[in-house]
């Protein structure tokens, strides 16, 4: 596998700071399989009280505080449609009293810390915190490394948390009995890696590890590569600061970052939500468009989806929102230049699979890690990440 | 995202690359020849009446084969030329000066209609096809009026220049390597295919003749008869050659290896045959590699 370095477009920059949006008019909670509901309609609702809880004792909680108003089907990250419990925020956060949280998070023992991450049931991508937490592991490493080329939720997150993540991390290595720990960063990120270098004396099993500004090394399963790691436990520094609010604030974390950018959007922007705002009020609140057509990509044009609305409601699964202008794109013959083949990540070879309309073996699409760098890098343009996502059927080749 | 042009680039660094290459092709094949007096003065600028035949050849036969498309608001002519016009530049590049220019015209123009859609190179059928026309009109001695008239007598610096025997505008070695390294940069080029089979051809050669004693015949061996430029050049052409890198490696090895056997047999047609043939089996050669 070859690196590739994504040529970017100099136009397309981010404002220096995050910008707040969080006051949406309505927000949404997802009621996932398996979890019953626990409010009524037209019932006020306090921020941060149980909205639904699991069979399996996980709970879901409320990011505003004011009225609900019933369930609603509200489609999510790669179209997924879930029943969600929809509040009318009163712009008030009002919240009932709770006892005080400790005043330094590393008085907190191993038991008190996972017991606060299931209380809160913090998910991230699918996965519940406190699994990760529980699991012990000699090495963790914490990716700082973006993958998507013009995000930037992890810089900022970094850039301006990164006393607080790195004592965080420090009692993640005390808790999961971790030997080592890496902070995987970008060696273009000169800042970041100035600040942490800087810091980083204090915590002697902290280290530094740089990965080049090459797509997709952001994504576990090649960063893994990079560092040469065969087993670790991996924690985004989202995670990583959600983890420190629910030990400062011992509340479930409501807010997340991110990052609307393209040349097809103004301002470039990452912006700090709320959990569940849709999307649509987000744009139609914080940005304009550029003239004559615009493509939208959910979480990035490289390994994101393109999608046709802002009907999307935010949750962990949205890092940010690509937006392109809008161009011709034609698909051609292929021109046998094995460019897909020879950057694959993982050593797939995507022509092959497109020119047998993703009907192959399992074995020829295993491993893939849907970057979307073969459509990339496809000068043909053609769709092959499409054909590699197909399912597999049994016949032979 | 904007995606890069990168056959039009790749198209445009094989035009930068034959520059020079062209520059010394007119200046041993026609200047040279005119003030040694071997030649008259219109008979000077018969390298780029070859070179004009074939070009225009091939825009022809784009225009002829795309003549229902030409109205189209869409229709671009030089994107559709671009392919066509760089084989024919190669293909003239390594044919004998005394090739008829109507000759060449005629196979371009029809190699552009015909051999469109057919994903075998096209510039070893336009190859084979005029030197087997120039075989049969007694018109295939690569040597110029002047080598015609001397004794040739050239050191490793000559060959190097390009002064030794071959097309007529593929003699220069220090060009050509020029041309390997500039390509090397784009993407598209199949760069690994290239050094395996430059790296097999010379091992294999300088080890037959090293053997055999015969270490004049090495240079001659190495830097003559149009092998490197058809390597460099025409062997990687893209649409006809592996396209995955193990596969481009394996051809690579075959041509080198297949050209230094074919050299006993013929020597300008060698390497063009090799590559003919690594080209029609490539899908094979890919497979070998993808089977999983």
């Amino acid at each position: 596998m070859q690196e590739v370095t994504i040529k970017k477009d100099a136009n397309i920059k981010l404002n220096d700071t995050i910008k707040d949006f969080l006051n949406p008019k309505f927000v949404f909670i997802p009621i996932k399989f398996g979890f019953k509901i626990k409010v009524k309609d037209d019932e006020y609702i306090y921020k941060n009280d149980i909205v639904a809880m699991g069979r399996n004792g996980k709970i879901i909680y409320s990011g505003v505080s004011g009225k609900v108003l019933g369930v609603k089907e509200m489609t999510y990250f790669k179209d997924k449609k879930i029943p969600s419990v929809v509040i009318e925020n009163d712009f008030k956060e009002n919240m009932k009293t709770k006892k005080s949280a400790k005043l330094f998070i590393n008085e907190y023992t191993k038991t008190e810390i996972l017991n606060l991450l299931n209380d809160t049931s913090i998910s991230y991508k699918g996965t519940y915190l406190v699994d990760k937490v529980g699991k012990s592991s000699d090495l963790i490493v914490i990716n700082g490394v973006e993958v998507e080329p013009y995000f930037g939720n992890k810089y900022f997150i970094l850039k301006e948390n990164m006393d607080i993540i790195l004592e965080t991390v420090d009692i993640l290595g005390t808790v999961m009995g971790s030997k080592e720990i890496y902070i995987a960063l970008k060696n273009t990120d000169a800042t970041l890696i100035s600040t942490l270098t800087n810091i980083l004396g204090t915590y002697p099993n902290i280290k530094l590890k740089l990965v080049t500004d090459a797509y997709p090394n952001g994504l576990e399963p090649v960063l893994k590569k990079k560092l040469k790691i065969d087993d670790a436990v991996f924690f985004d520094v989202q995670e990583i600061l959600s983890i420190y609010h629910i030990l400062k604030r011992e509340r479930p974390v409501t807010e997340q970052l991110i990052t609307v950018t393209g040349d097809g959007v103004t301002p470039n922007q990452v912006l700090r939500v709320k959990t569940g705002t849709l999307l649509s009020e987000i744009f139609i609140n914080n940005f304009d468009f550029t003239t004559g057509g615009v493509e939208v990509y959910l979480n990035g044009s490289l390994h994101g989806e393109l999608v046709k609305s802002f009907k999307y409601v935010v949750d962990s699964d949205i890092d940010g929102i690509f937006i392109s202008q809008k161009e011709e794109k034609k698909e051609e013959p292929c021109l046998l230049c094995g460019l897909c083949s020879k950057h694959c990540p993982v050593g797939l070879n995507p022509k092959y699979v497109y020119d047998h309309k993703g009907n192959v073996k399992p074995s020829y699409k295993e491993g893939c890690i849907d970057c979307g760098l073969c459509n990339y890098l496809c000068p043909a343009n053609r769709n092959l990440r499409s054909s590699m996502k197909k399912k597999s059927e049994e016949t032979s080749v | 995202m904007k995606k890069h042009s990168l056959n039009t680039q790749l198209y445009l660094t094989y035009l930068i690359c034959f520059i020079p290459l062209f520059i010394y092709g007119f200046y041993k094949n026609g200047i040279r020849l005119y003030y040694k007096d071997v030649i008259g003065a219109l008979e000077m600028f018969r390298p780029i009446l070859i070179l004009v035949s074939g070009v225009t050849g091939a825009i022809l036969g784009v225009i002829i084969r795309e003549h229902k498309n030409i109205k189209d608001k869409n229709f671009n002519l030089l994107n559709k030329c671009k392919e066509c016009v760089v084989e024919a530049i190669l293909t003239v590049a390594i044919l004998p000066l005394k090739t008829n220019p109507l000759i060449v015209f005629a196979v371009t123009c029809l190699a552009s209609i015909l051999l469109y859609k057919i994903k075998i190179n096209k510039m070893c059928i336009m190859y084979i096809v005029i030197e087997g026309i120039n075989v049969l009109i007694g018109n295939n001695n690569f040597r110029n009026p002047y080598e015609l008239s001397t004794v040739l007598n050239y050191d490793a610096m000559d060959l190097f220049l390009g002064k030794g025997l071959g097309g007529i505008y593929a003699t220069s070695i220090i060009f050509i390597i020029v041309g390997a390294i500039l390509l090397s940069f784009n993407k598209l080029y199949k760069k690994e295919m290239v050094y395996s089979s430059l790296i097999v051809f010379l091992l294999s050669g300088a080890i037959f003749y090293m053997i055999k004693g015969d270490y004049a015949s090495i240079l001659p061996y190495i830097f003559g008869y149009n092998v490197l430029f058809i390597m460099v050049f025409i062997s990687p052409c893209i649409y006809s050659s592996c396209y995955t890198v193990k596969g481009q490696i394996l051809s690579g090895i075959l041509i080198g290896l297949m050209t230094f056997l074919l050299s006993f047999i013929t020597l300008y047609t060698s390497c063009i045959l090799a590559v003919l043939i690594t080209s029609l089996t490539k899908n094979v050669l890919d497979r070998i590699f993808v089977i999983k």
